[in-house]
Order: C-alpha cells, then structure tokens, then sequence
C-alpha cells in the first residue's frame, strides 16, 4: 500500500521512533501532507518537549485542546494540533466517571491520585491513550496523527489500556479492594504476605494511601476497564496505521528495528518506514574539471569532501538495509538531511513534499 | 585536563541525553577510555534495547550479572571493566531477596507484581534502579561507574522520582531509600551528569532544557558536556571558476552550510551553559577501543 493510500484510508496513525529522530516533526508534516489531500487532520504530541508548537512556528504553548494551524497553509483540509497535558486529561477522566462531586473531591485531594497524576511512570500512557480515543470521536476531525514518547514509553504506550485491564483484573487488586474499612489486619490470611511484602516496598504509609484512593475510585472501574477495551480495540483497528520513524544513524537504527519486532509481536505491521536525515549523495566527480582547477590544494579540499559525503551516504545505505527488508513490503520514505534545521512552518512544508513524492516514486 | 582527574572526579557517572545523539556510545568510550588508563570501571546499561553489546563486541545480550570486557589497548596495566544491564523487574527481585522475602519473590514476580508497586508508588521503578547503583557505589565494586541513562526526557523524570518518592510517602523504607539516593545525587564527589547532544537546533535546545531542569528539579552536578558527530572540517573555498551546478561544488555547498549550522549552535550551548565541552568526531565504526581513543585526545584539550 502506498503512504498516499495510508493517509486516504487512515483514521489513526501512530507515529513509533527513538527521540531525536524527528518523530514530532514527522508527525507534523504527515498532518500537512493528509490535510493537503482534504483530510481533517489532528496532531497530538505527548512528548515533554514542546517541539511540535516551534515546529509549527506557534510562540504560544499547545494546551491540552485542539488549536487549528493557519501556517503553513493546508487546504482544503484542515490541521489541528495539541499537547497532551496528563494531569488535566485524568482530572477529565475522573469527572466523567465519578457518580458525583463528592466523589471527584475525594480522589481529587488523595495524595496517591495526586502522585500519579504527575508525569509519573505510566500515567502519561494511560492518558494519551484516553485523549486518542476521545479525538478519535471527536466529529470535528477525520484522522488522528499521534506522535509518541520515545521508543521504551511508546511500547507502554501500546500496552497501557492493557496494562490497565489486567491492573483492575488482578486477583490482589480485588483483594486489596474488597475490605470496606480497617487498614492490613483484615487481609485474608493467604494474602498475608504478599500484602506484606508490597507494605515492605512502598510502606504502609503509600499503601494506605492506594488503598484509599481504590476505596474512592470504587464504582468508576468498570467505566474505566469499557474505555480501556474500546482503546485495545482502537490500536487494533485495520484503520490505525503504525509508521516508524527513524534516523539513518546505529543507535536509532536498532531501536526502530527493536519496534518493528514488537509491533509484529503485538500482531501489528509497520505501515510505512519513514527515515528521516539521509545524507544526500553526489554524483561523482564531475567531467567538466579543468586541469589547473584539478590540481589545486582548494580542488584537493572539494574532492576530499565530495569523497566523505558519498562515503557516508553509502554506509548509510548499507546500515538501513536490514531494516528496510524487515518492513517490506511496506513503504520506506527517505527524508534527506536538509542544510538547515527544520524549525519553521516552511520547512515543514518541504518536508510534506517529500513525504508524498518520495512514497509514489518507490512505489510506481 | 589530566586525564585521571577526569575520571576521578567523580564515582558515577550517569550519561543522559536523547535518543540518537549516541548516547550508548559516548557512555561505552567512556567507560572503556576510564579503563585503559588502568581504573577499575563498571558500565551499567539501563534500557532494554540492544546497543553497548555491539561496541564491546559481547557475544551475547548484557545482563543482570556482571561479564567482563575486553579492554581494547590498555594504556596501563591493572585496568578492569566490566558491564551489566539493569532493569526495574531485576532490582526487585534483587532486592526482595536482600530483605528476606526472597523466598516470595518469585510468586511475586510471576503475579505481575511490579505493575501492582508501580502504580501503587509511582517511580518506584525508578528508585530501585537508582538505588542498586547507590548499593554498588557503596560496596565499591568499581573506581567508576558509567551508567548509560534511560533514554530520552526519562532522565529528568528518572532522576526526579526519589525527590516526588520523598515527598509523598510518609515513612517506611521507600523514604529512607528515596532519602539515601537524594544525598548521593546531592554529592558531587560521588555523582556526575554528563549531557550528550548533537551540533543542532532542536539537540541544543533540549540540551539547555535537560540541564536547567536537572539543577532545579534535582539539583545534582553537571560535568562537562558531549557534543557529538562534529565536523571537523571548517568550511570550503569554493572557486568562482568551477560550475555551480557539478557535483563537487554541491557538496561544498552542502557541507559549509552544515559547518556553519554547527558552529552557530556550539557557540549558542557555551552561551547558554557554561559548562566544558568534549567533541567527538562522527564514527564510521562502532568500536569501543576507537571511541575510546577519541574520548582521551579531547579530555587532554580540555581546561
């Protein structure tokens, strides 16, 4: 299938990579480049970095609600983009599922609830997990380009709603759950030592508090484990499409191959390769050189360079082969590295170009 | 800098920067680099995915247990490194077994019981890594340790999580635990950050970021800062006699304007830190003995 074709048929695409590899920028111009074809396109970012905002040349910070993109011009589609802010979207979660205020006073002012809900391991997953299908059902868009954390968070971003279901399905969670008040003594003998064990880790202290955030979260469960279904249902869709995005260096390379196995572990495929900063090569020296020019310290200095530059667009070929098989038949798009940064709407344009042009000639 | 002055300036060294700067990398030269001068040198790997094995040329996947590396080229005798992985699950279990519930550990293991603990206390994950590395630090396993960080912005939530641990929970061994690690991350005589990055925009702005969040938020010290995959060539004469449009002038072309990208950005990050700064060349190669041999010459120019 084509990348034209993916961003035709798609309603999620999940944007996978290492940081530094340009993933949000790439995730912005996948948002440029669908929104130019007629799409209605939103862009989250859940990276810490508010790189998507400078990428888009917005001097005001992303908030957690959907803004429109003026530039770079997307017609006659649309371009929207936000920042996930976790806290808010679990305080939105919370709302939704309380019975009533008293009960979102309560697990507002929980010292666990607060705890978590800072950008503490997982939370940030479960949230954007959340926010995608809240967009997801949002009429104002058709398609939701999501840029995720770095390699590692971006599997536990996959794995989140999961991890969520088999948290609130686990034996010692109901367990835990069960006794209505009084603190360990009420445990059932054979949970004893487990409970122990967990007091022995986090202390009595945490563990008071978890349980007294489960005592008020009691009743919103089920609601939670309905949406966290609906989500594993969501990644899972033939409509949400996985593009890994990488750099053509060692380190990024084996990261993005680590993804490609996991998303096939996960039963999942790599939609499409995008490899982002491909040195561009040269032709070879050229015909036309004059022999005084050719004898020069300066013309020794050029021919060094032009050497260097396609030696190491060569290599670079050669270390993105392996990963370029392990994706086919899916498409790969080269992004070649630009003589400046990309950091404007401009630019980002340029790279829409690409990704659209690059994709049709591979595949024609 | 002398070079043993370097390495010695600190017990650990916790290397951190984003993804695709060669973090792995620095950390394995480095590491390597501190044992050809003859220290006794620990390399700890935090994330999961492959990487240092390849630099140490290690037949199989790093570990909880320690293996031996070869030290490529030893400068002095009575250098040692070494090299293990170490992930929250494993420190668990570790220190499960260390506070006499090991005789549970591994029901606990099998049950999915990090998921329970993480969320009950979140960063307790993160404590028990850093806690580990405190432990090894303490029996001095090692004259230095290098620690390749977590990727990406995980560092600054990695090395905040023993200060919000602290602050949250009440009592009991988490906090004494979560207190312990404040002090050493404290210490500079005992800890180090060492930022990597690379000669551009977005690498230098989140550079900047990372280090003014980690001396706010943690308030642990900087040593000198990596900037990798430095051209070394300054910019080309181009003759105005030659086509424009052949190959060998594109590629000049291309290359000053990367150059002066490059030097606008080093002058930048010295503007916004003043930190010393080590640059390493690009590596065409992935050997841990010729990372190594870069790292010293540039520790030598240093002030």
């Amino acid at each position: 299938m084509t990348f034209e074709r993916i961003l035709e048929k798609s309603s999620i695409i999940i944007c996978c990579g290492s940081g530094g590899v340009g993933k949000t920028t790439t995730a912005a111009a996948i948002g440029i480049a669908a929104a130019r074809t007629g799409r209605r396109v939103v862009v989250v970012t859940i990276d810490p970095a508010k790189r998507l905002a400078d990428a888009l040349g917005l001097s005001t910070e992303l908030g957690n609600e959907p803004h429109q993109i003026v530039s770079p011009p997307t017609a006659p589609g649309q371009l929207w983009a936000m920042m996930l802010d976790t806290q808010a979207t679990f305080n939105e979660v919370v709302r939704t599922y309380s019975a009533d205020k008293e009960q979102v006073e309560r697990i507002m002012s929980n010292r666990f609830f607060r705890n978590i809900s800072k950008n503490l391991s997982g939370t940030q997953e479960y949230m954007a997990a959340e926010k995608l299908f809240q967009l997801h059902a949002d009429a104002r868009f058709d398609l939701v380009v999501i840029d995720t954390p770095p390699t590692r968070d971006a599997l536990n971003f996959l794995d989140a709603p999961n991890r969520l279901i088999r948290f609130l399905d686990h034996r010692l969670y109901r367990l835990l759950l069960t006794p209505a008040r009084g603190g360990l003594k009420v445990f059932a003998a054979a949970m004893q030592p487990i409970v122990r064990a967990i007091a022995r880790i986090v202390g009595t202290q945490a563990l008071d508090d978890a349980l007294a955030f489960f005592r008020a979260f009691d009743g919103m469960d089920t609601g939670f484990r309905q949406r966290a279904e609906q989500v594993v249902k969501l990644l899972r869709s033939p409509n949400t499409s996985y593009v890994v995005v990488t750099s053509p260096n060692l380190e990024t390379i084996d990261e993005a191959d680590y993804f490609v196995s996991k998303l096939h572990e996960e039963g999942l495929s790599t939609a499409t390769l995008i490899i982002n900063r491909i040195q561009p090569s040269f032709a070879s020296i050229d015909a036309d050189i004059n022999e005084r020019d050719g004898s020069t310290h300066e013309f020794s200095e050029l021919r060094r360079n032009l050497d260097q530059l396609n030696r190491r667009a060569s290599d670079q070929a050669l270390s993105i082969a392996g990963l370029v098989a392990h994706v086919a038949p899916a498409p790969v798009i080269y992004i070649p590295l630009f003589a400046h940064d990309v950091t404007n709407g401009e630019s980002l344009g340029m790279v829409a170009d690409h990704l659209v042009r690059d994709s049709s000639n591979l595949n024609n | 800098m002398d070079q043993f002055t370097f390495f010695t300036a600190s017990r650990i060294v916790i290397v951190a920067g984003k993804g695709g700067v060669g973090k792995t990398t620095v950390s394995a030269g480095l590491a390597m680099a501190a044992a050809q001068l003859g220290l006794r040198v620990l390399f700890v790997e935090l994330d999961e995915k492959p990487g240092p094995e390849r630099i140490f040329g290690c037949a199989k996947p790093l570990g909880y247990d320690s293996i031996e590396i070869d030290v490529v080229d030893p400068q002095t005798g009575g250098g040692h490194l070494s090299a293990r992985r170490i992930t929250a699950q494993a420190a668990l279990s570790d220190y499960l077994d260390n506070h006499g519930l090991g005789r549970i550990s591994r029901r606990l293991m099998k049950s999915g019981i990090l998921d329970i603990v993480a969320t009950a206390a979140p960063g307790i994950d993160d404590l028990l890594v850093l806690g580990k590395i405190k432990a090894l630090e303490h029996e001095r396993v090692a004259d230095l340790i290098v620690v390749d960080g977590p990727a990406a912005g995980h560092a600054v939530s990695m090395l905040t999580a023993p200060r919000a641990l602290h602050q949250s929970v009440g009592g009991g061994p988490i906090r004494q635990q979560a207190e312990e690690i404040l002090e050493l991350l404290a210490d500079g005589a005992r800890c180090q950050i060492m930022l990597v990055t690379l000669p551009e925009t977005t690498p230098v702005n989140e550079l900047v970021e990372t280090a003014f969040a980690l001396e706010e938020e943690v308030g642990v010290q900087l040593g000198p800062l990596v900037i990798n995959n430095v051209e070394d060539h300054g910019e080309l004469f181009i003759s105005g006699s030659l086509n424009p449009q052949s190959a060998i002038v594109r590629a000049a072309q291309f290359h000053n304007s990367r150059i002066r990208l490059q030097s606008q950005e080093i002058a930048r990050l010295a503007k916004s830190l003043a930190l010393p700064t080590i640059a390493l060349p690009f590596f065409p190669t992935t050997s841990g003995g010729v990372i190594a041999s870069a790292v010293l010459g540039q520790i030598r120019l240093l002030a």
